[in-house]
């Protein structure tokens, strides 16, 4: 998989990749170590290329567990984490973006409303007595 | 024929794109207040603005000052209250939007910084109306700091800010909060019967 990957960036001269999604792409991977080989060979590989990947991961809130991806490992191979999720206010759901990691730059970690409008995506802060505690 | 308040006109010739002015109105005389403020704002000085529309729907206001005379044609307005709880977005203006609730007070910032952001007017005004419909909604501490933020981002930028509300329904915290953040005041609170 990561060379077939690696040898379309490497043909058409890729430097943005999406893999929507990491998820779906590693459900059939029997355990957590050879997703982990995976994500890390394949994440060398492309930026050796020069190609910068953005992983779509699924997460879910069951349970009350904060991961931040399907598995557990592609949070801590990555060089950044965004997470885009919903607040609850009094049963209507706000959009929120949150940068959790960004190796090497210096950023804020709160929580951004996020509003997509015509001329693209928006975000202030989140009030902070509007975010659950 | 209305007559508009004259006084209104007056005093806002002294504000200036980065002032906050706290409008205070009765029950009886909001409609004829915005009005005079609406009137001199849009024809005296050309300016552009976003009308934020919590205490009644947005077809109301426009409705409202049509009947009194002030085109609102130019304004863009953000309705709080049609969407999610009065029940109906129907109506033949294109110039309001809509938010859920008007406990989505993040989404009225982003929608109002958006629309100011598309203005073709070079000076613009924002009107809140009202802090007391919107403390129907929201907590006194929530609310207070939406209007922090709220006023502060006016005025860093450049936008006349107009926050209106009757002061004996506004939670008495949240009106001490706007006499600090506010730089006027128009108080037309005190509707005198003689």
């Amino acid at each position: 998989m990561v060379k077939a990957i690696t040898d379309i960036v490497n043909t058409i001269g890729v430097t943005r990749l999406v893999i929507d999604s990491v998820t779906s792409l590693c459900y059939k991977v029997p355990n957590e170590q050879l997703i982990r080989d995976f994500l890390f060979k394949l994440g060398k590989s492309l930026s050796t290329l020069g190609c910068t990947t953005l992983l779509i991961a699924e997460i879910t809130s069951v349970g009350g567990t904060s991961h931040r991806s399907a598995f557990g490992v592609e949070e801590a191979i990555a060089d950044g984490i965004i997470v885009l999720g919903d607040v609850e206010r009094m049963g209507h759901l706000l959009r929120y973006l949150q940068v959790v990691k960004m190796r090497g730059t210096d950023h804020s970690r709160a929580k951004y409303a996020l509003e997509l409008t015509r001329s693209g995506v928006m975000l202030t802060p989140m009030l902070k007595w509007g975010v659950s505690q | 024929m209305i007559e508009f308040d004259l006084g209104i006109a007056e005093q806002l010739t002294q504000v200036t794109t980065t002032s906050s002015v706290q409008v205070r109105v009765g029950t009886s005389n909001s409609d004829l207040v915005i009005a005079s403020i609406l009137q001199p704002l849009m024809q005296q000085f050309g300016m552009g603005g976003v009308y934020i529309t919590a205490s009644q729907t947005a077809p109301n206001v426009i409705e409202m000052m049509n009947t009194i005379g002030v085109d609102v044609a130019p304004i863009h307005f953000i309705d709080c209250v049609s969407s999610g709880i009065l029940g109906g977005t129907q109506n033949p203006y294109s110039n309001i939007g809509y938010i859920d609730s008007p406990i989505m007070l993040e989404s009225m910032m982003l929608r109002t910084l958006h629309h100011l952001e598309n203005s073709q007017v070079q000076q613009n005004f924002v009107i809140l109306d009202s802090v007391n419909a919107l403390s129907i909604y929201n907590e006194q501490r929530i609310l207070a700091e939406y209007l922090h933020t709220f006023i502060n981002t006016c005025k860093n930028r450049q936008v006349l800010s107009l926050i209106v509300n009757v002061p004996d329904q506004t939670p008495a915290g949240v009106l001490s909060n706007l006499d600090l953040y506010c730089s006027d005041l128009i108080d037309r609170g005190q509707v005198v019967i003689s």
